[in-house]
């Protein structure tokens, strides 16, 4: 069954009734753009219409399967059988192309969709609005969890970039109307748009890429440049033999900003027994540190350790020690004997001087787990070298069984999150700790101040943070940039062919199909430049957490959204005058 | 009857410079199944009024009936498509496609199969006499008659009722 003569038959019949296409329509409730289809033979009524279509132009069903008039209606049953199963066919065939043309655009939106989602948390990620509203926008679509880990992002928009090249290749491919303007035989045009493509991702790839390079030193200075900090007493001169209250100790071994926390506890202690009055009796100095590198200068492997024993001992609390040699040696001690230690503690009478007195704390029984040779490696220039080192919680536990308030000698760490500084620094008031105010003077030996070291890493990041929004500050413009370059291009490079788009225009295709017909091939070429001028950036410079992909994606998208604009500007011309007047 | 009617009808070429008049308040009627030709001086406006009856553009004044509806209210692409062709007299062929795939076009844009397109193209080139070898040339290759016949060709195959025909014989 013809089309076009359908077309003409129904034209026909409806002109013959003195009906216009749109009486026609709303007889058998259909658009009378409909109606024009079928009468300029480009579409086929459905099934179900035929009849109430047959009886509003007053001819029989079967005349209308067979697009004539027919005087003798007589036929023979083969010949019926044969004009139904050619009209199903048809109608079949109509049928199969809609639902072709709604899977189309089924495909087409999620494809747009993506997109548009892609671009949304690229920009928002790559302008830095990490906690403007942009991002608020975003966080309930996107959540925290895209910019916690990139990978999720890229795992994303790799699925999308292979979505839409899906798409692109099924439109491609099912793109029944013609494919008859070969881009194959505009070589030269070809590979100019091409070239140009893999350039422009070549050049977005670099930039994003010193982006990307940006934030990984940004995010490697804390280890570059260390925070270290330290307690002190308010005007910063004394770090060490003063008293840090409990509960800032106990804050600093909470936090998570503090990261290799040194604190130690210092005593006075005698052997066995003391006897007041007999101050000789009280005569060892013993420190409590939660691990070796709190005791100044000494090293796990200057320690010879008891067989089993290591530094360790030192993070618990067990009754262990390590004596100096020189003790060890004037004792006769062997290692593994148990040490009865009388531990005497510091405390002031009044908190606002420093003067100090000594009353007894608990009597300890240690077990020796090694000695040291402090000659030679002792570097606390204030202070003597311990005699006896034990563990600090050790110490700390026996001040809460007696009921005697606790405070450390010194407290020093490095800062775990240094690009969280004034995080830090807030949970560090919180806790009660103080600025230092050099000017103040300060005769008690309170540990209330904190010391930060912060100023080279401060100017270092403030440095990459600046040259980092200077050139995120310039993405939208490359974007609208790259628009332009994809209409500008596309302009030049299309001009030769105005009259072949005329042409198309003047057989009958109209302005869209046009438009996809180059669009489709602009396409294809835009998807190979971006490829290729991805898989050029990764082996030239290298690939920084997927930026080529996105480079190649955005460059795809932009470089098409002015592609698109010049095609339609360029279909936008009088046929006549392009192939009467420029012809 | 009637098959094409032009109802004083008038177009000019407006550039922003000048404006030429090439059509001037022309009225006449063409009859279904019947020939007819348009005698002229040369620049006398015989090819925009076979555009204008091909659908290429709207007149600037009057009408152009198709079988007593308008054209103007008409879907005018779909006219071309399907009811009206035109043989041109610079032939207007694509230069980068071959005889052959000048003529399948039209059918191609009608959704015909490639392979019955090219069959029925190749049908239709052997008609207006020209030899298979000529079916992989492009047109640059051609002399002008071959040129034109293809041309003719591409016409036949669009198969609409009305073809409008500028000079195609004026190479042959």
């Amino acid at each position: 069954m013809d089309n076009m003569k359908f077309g003409r038959f129904i034209r026909e019949s409806r002109q013959a009734k003195g009906m216009t296409q749109k009486q026609l329509a709303e007889k058998i409730h259909v658009s009378d753009k409909a109606v024009s289809k079928w009468e300029n033979g480009v579409g086929f009524p459905d099934i179900k219409i035929l009849e109430p279509l047959a009886k509003s132009l007053g001819v029989n069903l079967l005349e209308l399967m067979q697009s004539e008039r027919n005087e003798e209606p007589e036929i023979d049953r083969q010949e019926a059988e044969q004009i139904v199963a050619q009209t199903i066919s048809q109608s079949g065939q109509e049928d199969e192309w809609r639902r072709r043309m709604w899977k189309v655009k089924v495909l087409l939106g999620a494809c747009v969709c993506g997109v548009l989602y892609l671009i949304c948390v690229g920009v928002g990620y790559l302008a830095g609005h990490k906690d403007g509203q942009f991002s608020g926008l975003l966080s309930g679509a996107a959540g925290g969890a895209w910019y916690e880990s990139p990978v999720l992002f890229y795992v994303w928009a790799g699925a999308l970039v292979i979505i839409c090249g899906a798409g692109a290749v099924y439109l491609l491919w099912k793109n029944e109307s013609i494919r008859e303007v070969k881009i194959g035989r505009h070589k030269v045009k070809s590979l100019l748009t091409i070239l140009m493509d893999m350039l422009v991702v070549f050049l977005l790839h670099t930039y994003l890429s010193n982006i990307a390079n940006n934030e990984k030193q940004l995010a490697m200075l804390p280890e570059a440049i260390p925070v270290n900090a330290y307690v002190s007493t308010a005007d910063g001169s004394r770090q060490s033999g003063i008293f840090i209250k409990d509960s800032l100790v106990q804050g600093l071994l909470d936090s998570a900003y503090v990261d290799r926390l040194k604190m130690d506890v210092r005593l006075k202690a005698g052997i066995d027994r003391v006897i007041p009055g007999e101050w000789h009796t009280l005569n060892l100095f013993l420190d409590g540190v939660n691990g070796i590198e709190a005791v100044g200068g000494i090293k796990e492997s200057d320690v010879v350790w008891n067989t089993g024993t290591d530094a360790s001992i030192l993070q618990g609390s067990e009754a262990k020690c390590i004596v100096s040699k020189e003790l060890f040696d004037r004792k006769g001690w062997k290692l593994g004997d148990q040490v009865t230690l009388c531990q005497w503690y510091y405390y002031r009478k009044d908190e606002r001087y420093a003067e100090l007195f000594a009353d007894p704390l608990q009597t300890v029984e240690y077990e020796i787990a090694g000695y040291v040779d402090m000659r030679g490696r002792w570097n606390d220039q204030f202070a003597v070298p311990p005699d006896v080192i034990v563990p600090f919680h050790a110490v700390r536990n026996t001040y809460a069984e007696e009921g005697i308030p606790f405070f450390a000698s010194s407290a020093a760490f490095q800062v775990s999150d240094a690009l969280s500084l004034n995080a830090f620094k807030q949970e560090m008031k919180d806790l009660g700790f103080r600025s230092v105010v050099q000017t103040e003077l300060d005769q008690s030996v309170n540990g209330v101040a904190l010391n930060v070291n912060d100023a080279a890493f401060i100017s270092t990041a403030e440095h990459l943070r600046q040259v980092i929004d200077t050139v995120r500050a310039f993405f939208p413009f490359l974007l609208i940039l790259i628009v332009g370059v994809g209409y500008l291009i596309t302009l030049l490079l299309l001009q030769s062919r105005k009259k072949e788009m005329a042409l198309l225009r003047s057989i009958g295709l109209n302005r869209y199909q046009c438009f996809r017909v180059f669009f489709v091939d602009q396409l294809t070429l835009v998807i190979t430049g971006v490829v290729a001028g991805s898989v050029l950036s990764v082996l030239i410079q290298g690939n920084y957490g997927g930026s080529s992909a996105l480079a190649g994606g955005l460059v795809g998208i932009c470089y098409m959204a002015g592609n698109s604009l010049a095609l339609w500007k360029l279909l936008d011309v009088s046929v006549m005058e392009a192939l009467f007047v420029e012809g | 009857m009637e098959i094409l009617r032009a109802e004083h009808v008038s177009y000019s070429y407006q550039s922003k410079y000048q404006k030429v008049e090439a059509v001037k308040d022309v009225s006449c009627v063409f009859e279904k199944g019947k020939f007819y030709a348009i005698v002229g001086e040369s620049g006398s406006g015989k090819s925009t009024f076979l555009s204008l009856l091909a659908g290429l553009d709207q007149p600037c004044e009057g009408t152009i009936y198709v079988e007593g509806e308008p054209l103007c209210d008409m879907d005018r692409d779909a006219y071309r498509l399907n009811r009206a062709a035109v043989v041109y007299q610079a032939f207007h062929l694509f230069p980068l496609l071959t005889a052959q795939e000048n003529v399948m076009l039209p059918l191609e844009c009608k959704k015909m199969r490639k392979k019955e397109a090219a069959r029925q193209a190749r049908q239709l080139l052997e008609r207006v006499g020209l030899e298979s070898r000529i079916c992989r040339q492009f047109p640059k290759m051609m002399s002008g008659g071959e040129q034109q016949r293809v041309a003719i060709a591409r016409a036949v195959a669009a198969g609409g009722e009305i073809i409008l025909a500028d000079e195609p014989t004026g190479s042959v």
